[in-house]
């Protein structure tokens, strides 16, 4: 150690302490702020939601109060079920379908993007065609991929992986392939094999980028359930509830709108959930502004 | 290397006051995080002089600079700048900031990069054809004729911050601000850089106060080194420069100019054993 | 007087070399003819049933007989997508604009941004339907509702971008708020912008057609698709996926085009 690094190392072990708990409580506040910010904007939302029906002087059949909502998800089906354990079944269905199709997707899609990043002419060759591929209208595969395959739960799996695969493959390859010269040189330098380069610099560079797409992939997937779960023949699923509540709407408004802030809620959880997973994994990462 | 036609034989300085700090104090952030970066600073430059600040790595010298330019406000004390406030003398456009890093308009033309502050002043009784005239000289000035019409990306660094000082001069401010303005570049575009600011200066009557890491560039340039100490900054020693005018390559070489460039390395190493 | 650096010619700009171009169109060319040969190859080993999966060649054959239909139709989509891009996409960049300087204002809207990408877009066609109609307005509502999230981020990540330095520089300028916008943060925020437009005009046409797909007019690929795919005439659909991709991926090449013509000047984009 030289001399001249001395004050960094010198600064006394209780002021670092101390550092670290203004630090902790700097944390604690700007958390605690956020919950506040949060809660406005809930307060906010329903707020408009009210103000809304209150101006345009909307009929429940266009635009029921918030409480009506939430009473409809206390009330008793037809089926003598409870409203919002029905609605929860399906969610539960939906939830398995997306996250299912997901995990291949992670699998499928990060092995994909590797190779279109490590092999210059598989990248070359095939990258368009990935991007190109996000413009297939899923909703036209859903249907013969339904029929081909049956109306399970898989099928449906497959089709949010098929849609949730694209933006990990593609922001894998990018992530993969965008590390300097200098530090591939770096570590050529060491005499890296190209195992050790993979596992210490691209890797670990990458994960910013694989959980931004990721991010997207996880709403996807869940679009990718709920439109697998459009055409004929499916019994189950949150995408089953939102088109029986349209037939009905007119004599149960209120349904429409639970279904739909049950699909809200899930795309949410999922989300969320790789957030989450991402804060955990990334914390020694510098901040990624593009979420 | 470069023999200027028309720079002073003997520089004459102005008899006001161009920039004066009394009691200039700043702290950053606040209660138990606030960090003194400067302290009791007293420093007065006079018109035309060109003084050099030089000190340890946060030593606030970029602190000192910022407040001349209103970019900050000091936490006590007072800063003149041409016998007004910073704020004034900013909205008066009295001086020509230059960062370490060119920090040109990518999106923009070398002409166009330079006409940037003419664009925003619309400074008035100036012709449209005195502007480009104006422009011309300039970049003539800072050897970069027929340059007018590339993008900054396709400059090297060197000639990058010639169009940011060329940028700096072209509405004719009366002090130059310079944060350490070659400390990116190669040892000998440096030279070369320094040279040419010496002779701009001689030829434009201009307040120069710069900030910088190296003793050579302070000594060769200045009239005045200001020597800092480490955190909190204060002025250390203020030691003047008698070396002849103008200064070439051949005053690079005199003895005087090695005494002195050995006086300001003990007066630094003498402030950094205070800061510690 | 100093004379120009050497280190300069490095910089000019030359043309590309005519391999250059060759390495980014024959690779994919290549995967594209290996693909529709494999395709035919596996209808014609496993015989899978024309209902099921039908073979390019008749895909390519019907593509060309309902030509006409299908680009009228295309325009249809088109314009549902590009009407709602152009309402989603400036109110997403207009809130950017007005709430970048402002931190508390554009966390709290940028949370709004963030739910909403996560919310399944398609669950809200049904709605859009009740309150703007079975035809082009509700489909209109529900594109706003999926691009203004995006644009929204990357123009505010844009327009924060702006190089500290410069904002001093600006300042020591005395230069308004106005000024300041235009000649500083707007150019920084192009790149950002351009980034989130291509993936804007996918999502369009995505979600332009999934809620055609929702009812109303068959006059559009959405419809045609939904009542073709009804009859199990797959065929059909097929014709519409391609012309549907055909639409996306042209639509992403012409902002791609813009965005390499207009930011010249970037950095990134030379050589």
């Amino acid at each position: 150690m030289s001399a001249g690094a001395s004050p960094e190392i010198a600064v006394p072990l209780a002021a670092r302490d101390r550092l670290l708990t203004d630090e902790r409580a700097d944390r604690l506040r700007s958390a605690s702020a956020r919950i506040t910010l949060v809660l406005i904007l809930i307060a906010l939302f329903l707020g408009g939601w009210e103000l809304l029906k209150w101006v345009t002087d909307s009929p429940r059949t266009t635009l029921p109060h918030f409480h009506e909502v939430v009473n409809y998800l206390f009330s008793v089906n037809s089926q003598g079920d409870r409203v919002w354990l029905d609605t929860g079944r399906n969610l539960r269905l939906t939830f398995i379908e997306a996250l299912t199709g997901l995990a291949v997707a992670i699998v499928a899609g990060f092995a994909a993007g590797t190779l279109m990043a490590l092999s210059r002419w598989t990248g070359r060759g095939i990258m368009p065609f990935v991007i190109g591929a996000q413009t297939v209208p899923i909703v036209a595969i859903a249907p013969a991929l339904v029929i081909w395959l049956g109306t399970g739960w898989e099928t449906k799996a497959l089709i949010a992986g098929f849609l949730a695969f694209f933006p990990i493959a593609v922001s894998t390859a990018r992530g993969i392939g965008d590390v300097s010269q200098d530090s591939l040189d770096l570590m050529a330098s060491y005499g890296a094999s190209r195992t050790e380069v993979f596992f210490k610099l691209r890797l670990p560079s990458a994960l910013p980028y694989v959980f931004t797409g990721l991010e997207v992939a996880a709403a996807f997937s869940v679009i990718g359930a709920i439109v697998a779960e459009l055409p004929v023949g499916s019994q189950d699923g949150i995408g089953v509830v939102i088109l029986t509540s349209q037939q009905y709407f007119s004599l149960q408004p209120e349904s429409l709108f639970a279904a739909i802030g049950g699909a809200c809620v899930l795309g949410g959880a999922m989300v969320g959930m790789v957030r989450i997973i991402q804060i955990v994994v990334l914390r020694g990462h510098r901040a990624q502004e593009l979420s | 290397m470069t023999t200027p036609e028309s720079s002073a034989e003997v520089v004459s300085l102005g008899t006001n006051t161009a920039i004066s700090f009394d009691a200039v104090r700043k702290e950053f952030g606040s209660g138990v995080n606030a960090t003194l970066a400067i302290e009791s600073v007293d420093l007065e430059i006079r018109e035309r002089e060109f003084v050099s600040l030089i000190g340890p790595s946060g030593c606030g010298k970029s602190t000192l600079l910022r407040l001349a330019a209103d970019l900050i406000e000091p936490s006590g004390g007072t800063v003149v700048v041409n016998g007004k406030s910073p704020r004034q003398a900013r909205l008066d456009r009295d001086y020509g900031f230059i960062f370490q890093a060119p920090t040109l308009f990518d999106w923009r033309t070398v002409w166009k990069n330079v006409a940037l502050p003419l664009e925003i002043m619309k400074i008035s009784g100036m012709s449209r054809e005195k502007k480009d005239e104006e422009i011309e000289r300039l970049l003539g000035m800072v050897g970069l004729d027929g340059f007018e019409r590339h993008h900054p990306y396709q400059l090297s660094g060197g000639m990058q911050q010639r169009v940011s000082l060329a940028r700096a001069l072209v509405f004719q401010p009366s002090i130059l601000l310079m944060d350490e303005p070659f400390g990116a570049l190669d040892e000998i575009t440096r030279d070369r850089m320094n040279l040419e600011l010496h002779r701009i200066w001689a030829e434009t009557n201009t307040t120069i106060l710069f900030v910088t890491h190296s003793i050579p560039e302070a000594v060769l340039l200045s009239g005045r080194v200001v020597v800092m100490t480490a955190r909190p900054g204060r002025v250390q020693e203020i030691i003047p420069i008698d070396l002849p005018y103008p200064r070439t390559t051949e005053v690079e070489e005199s003895t005087r100019y090695y005494e002195l460039v050995t006086q300001v390395r003990e007066s630094l190493g003498q402030a950094m054993a205070g800061g510690l | 007087m100093t004379t120009a650096d050497p280190v300069l010619d490095s910089g000019i700009e030359r043309p590309r070399p005519w391999s250059r171009h060759a390495a980014v169109v024959i690779p994919p060319l290549l995967v594209f003819v290996a693909a529709i040969v494999l395709w035919e190859l596996i209808i014609e080993a496993f015989e899978i049933q024309r209902f099921l999966l039908p073979r390019p060649s008749e895909i390519a054959s019907m593509f060309v007989e309902d030509f006409g239909r299908l680009i009228r139709q295309g325009r249809n989509t088109l314009s549902v997508a590009g009407r709602g891009l152009l309402l989603g996409g400036g109110i997403g960049i207009a809130l950017a604009a007005i709430t970048f300087r402002t931190r508390w204002m554009a966390e709290g809207i940028g949370i709004y941004a963030a739910v909403l990408k996560a919310v399944p877009v398609i669950s809200l066609a049904p709605l859009t339907v009740v309150w703007f109609g079975i035809e082009a307005g509700s489909k209109i509502a529900t594109v706003s509702i999926a691009t203004a999230p995006i644009l929204f981020t990357y123009t505010l990540v844009g327009l924060r971008s702006a190089d500290a330095n410069a904002q001093e520089l600006m300042r020591s300028y005395a230069a308004g708020h106005f000024r300041t916008f235009w000649n500083l943060h707007v150019p920084y925020a192009l790149p950002f912008f351009f980034s989130g437009m291509k993936i804007a005009v996918t999502i369009a046409m995505i979600v332009a057609i999934i809620s055609e797909y929702f009812g109303g007019s068959f006059e559009n690929l959405g419809g045609y698709i939904r009542n073709e795919a009804n009859n199990v005439h797959t065929v059909e659909v097929w014709t519409a996926i391609v012309m549907a991709c055909l639409l996306g991926i042209s639509q992403y090449m012409i902002v791609a085009g813009i965005d390499r013509y207009v930011l010249r000047w970037h950095p990134s984009k030379r050589g």
